[in-house]
């Protein structure tokens, strides 16, 4: 017990160590003046978006750009994986062009997507579907490899149908990494809808993150910022136990 | 090893990608605007690469790259080992950098922009703080997973503290070290690629966002090739030199 608790004691003690010295530098503006408010007049904004209302907009319009955008890199990322991953031959010439493509900044695609379909909602889905395309892609491809080849034989020998093989044996065994894939594809959606809302844009969270900077309002920007990251946590917390659930029903 | 053949057949796909696009820009099958021609964005790199632009971008965005990866490596390498050495700080901290690795760090840009100012400074921070990360967690990694009986071979060879170190625990944490040098560096390349175009300063990374800006499709995507091809050099480089480096051991 005491080996658990006294790490934890370390973290909680550094989150409040930093905590009061950042309330430190603020409060004697001698440093960064007007940069640092303090965490009370952060915690205030926060609330203040929350009790009006005023951010609900914004929140809905992000989660509903990063939701169809993750849709859209699920189904296309399945889609692609199996094929891949069922294919050695394919998987060897393509697999290698997926992996540098996972390892360049997405965002860099955005102006394309804006010239081509414009700074409304659209351009951010397509952002959120790249951003979230690579990793459910490349866990799709493993699961589909790594597919038991003693379990496909069994199906076809006792005549199962070629549809039947998919949904009997492919299906219950890429759940799980697919899923795994799916966990780390919806915080990229949601990252990548957000950094487009920060380039250009008209409502979101990463739009009045950065109308707060624009108009140098510190204290509703950190109050921003803390509220995305609080959402970002909650869809991994969200993700992740779902796939601690579906390995429990797995075993 | 792959074979010749398969990465001949790769190529062919992307030269059959590439020359279709140039055919539908031909034929005008869609607006100028929207999408141009491989032969035009390369006419476009020729031009600016005389006008000197093109090279003083990719030199920048390799400065503020190369800055980020020393001050993180030399941050990282001893944080690293400081967690090593005093194990209730590595486990407290090996979990609060994880969950900070596992957040999108990249969001508080504006706060950066904030604190150092409109600048490479900022980019330069970011990129830094990205790549410091997993610097840290895999040196710590890979110094507490050496093999105990290594470090008792040493001491029962009555080896100085130093010499453990130099001789046994650095040798055999290597692989994973240079495992988390690769990934800060890749880390960081990305991080300041991604910045540079948000925020419209520095290097590689501006191209894409003024050919938005101008409504100049070819500098555009010219941008969007530069910093992929850039990431792409970048890998390959990284593997082959992690490669020689582990080879040597």
């Amino acid at each position: 017990m005491n080996s658990l608790l006294k790490p934890l004691m370390v973290q909680i003690g550094t989150v409040l160590g930093f905590l009061i010295i950042w309330e430190i530098v603020g409060e004697s503006k001698l440093l960064f003046a007007g940069i640092v408010p303090s965490v009370f007049e952060i915690l205030r904004a926060a609330w203040l978006q929350l009790s009006t209302g005023s951010i609900f907009p914004h929140l809905l319009v992000t989660v509903y750009e990063a939701s169809v955008g993750l849709a859209l890199a699920a189904f296309s990322g399945v889609v692609l994986g199996i094929v891949l991953g069922a294919n050695p031959f394919w998987r060897k010439i393509f697999e290698p062009l997926i992996l540098y493509f996972a390892a360049t900044p997405k965002i860099i695609l955005y102006p394309i997507f804006l010239i081509i379909l414009g700074v409304k909602f659209e351009s951010k889905i397509a952002m959120a579907a790249v951003s979230g395309f690579f990793p459910i892609a490349l866990n799709t491809i493993v699961a589909a490899a790594n597919v038991n080849r003693v379990f496909i034989k069994v199906a076809q020998s006792v005549g199962a149908s070629n549809f039947q093989t998919f949904t009997r044996v492919y299906v219950p065994s890429m759940l799980l990494p697919i899923f795994a894939g799916m966990r780390l594809g919806a915080g990229a959606s949601l990252v990548g809808a957000i950094l487009g809302e920060l380039k250009v844009s008209n409502a979101g969270l990463g739009f009045i993150i950065i109308e707060a900077f624009n108009h140098f309002r510190v204290a509703e920007m950190y109050a921003s910022i803390l509220l995305t990251f609080f959402l970002a946590a909650m869809v991994n917390v969200v993700m992740t136990l779902i796939l601690v659930r579906m390995r429990g029903f797995a075993h | 090893m792959e074979s010749w053949r398969e990465k001949a057949l790769r190529w062919i796909f992307v030269a059959i990608f590439l020359a279709v696009i140039e055919v539908i820009v031909r034929l005008n099958l869609v607006d100028r605007i929207f999408l141009t021609s491989p032969s035009l964005i390369a006419v476009a790199a020729w031009d600016e690469l005389f006008s000197g632009e093109l090279l003083s971008l990719f030199l920048l965005t390799a400065y503020e790259v190369a800055i980020a990866f020393i001050v993180a490596s030399i941050v990282g390498l001893c944080a690293g080992c400081a967690l090593w050495r005093y194990s209730l700080l590595g486990r407290a901290y090996d979990e609060l950098l994880g969950a900070l690795f596992a957040s999108p760090l990249i969001l508080l840009y504006p706060i950066f922009l904030v604190i150092f100012g409109r600048g490479i400074n900022a980019i330069i921070a970011m990129g830094t703080l990205y790549g410091m990360i997993p610097i840290v967690l895999n040196t710590h990694q890979g110094l507490r997973d050496v093999d105990q009986v290594y470090l008792k071979v040493g001491k029962g060879m009555r080896l100085s503290e130093r010499q453990i170190l130099r001789h046994i625990l650095f040798p055999a944490a290597w692989p994973m070290i240079i495992g988390g040098l690769k990934l800060g560096l890749t880390y960081i390349l990305i991080s300041v690629i991604a910045l540079e175009f948000l925020v419209d300063i520095g290097g590689v990374g501006t191209l894409a966002s003024k050919g938005y800006f101008w409504f100049n499709t070819e500098l555009l995507y010219l941008g969007v090739v530069g910093a992929i091809l850039l990431s792409m050099l970048f890998v390959t480089l990284l593997g082959k030199a992690s490669a020689r480096l582990l080879s040597r051991e």
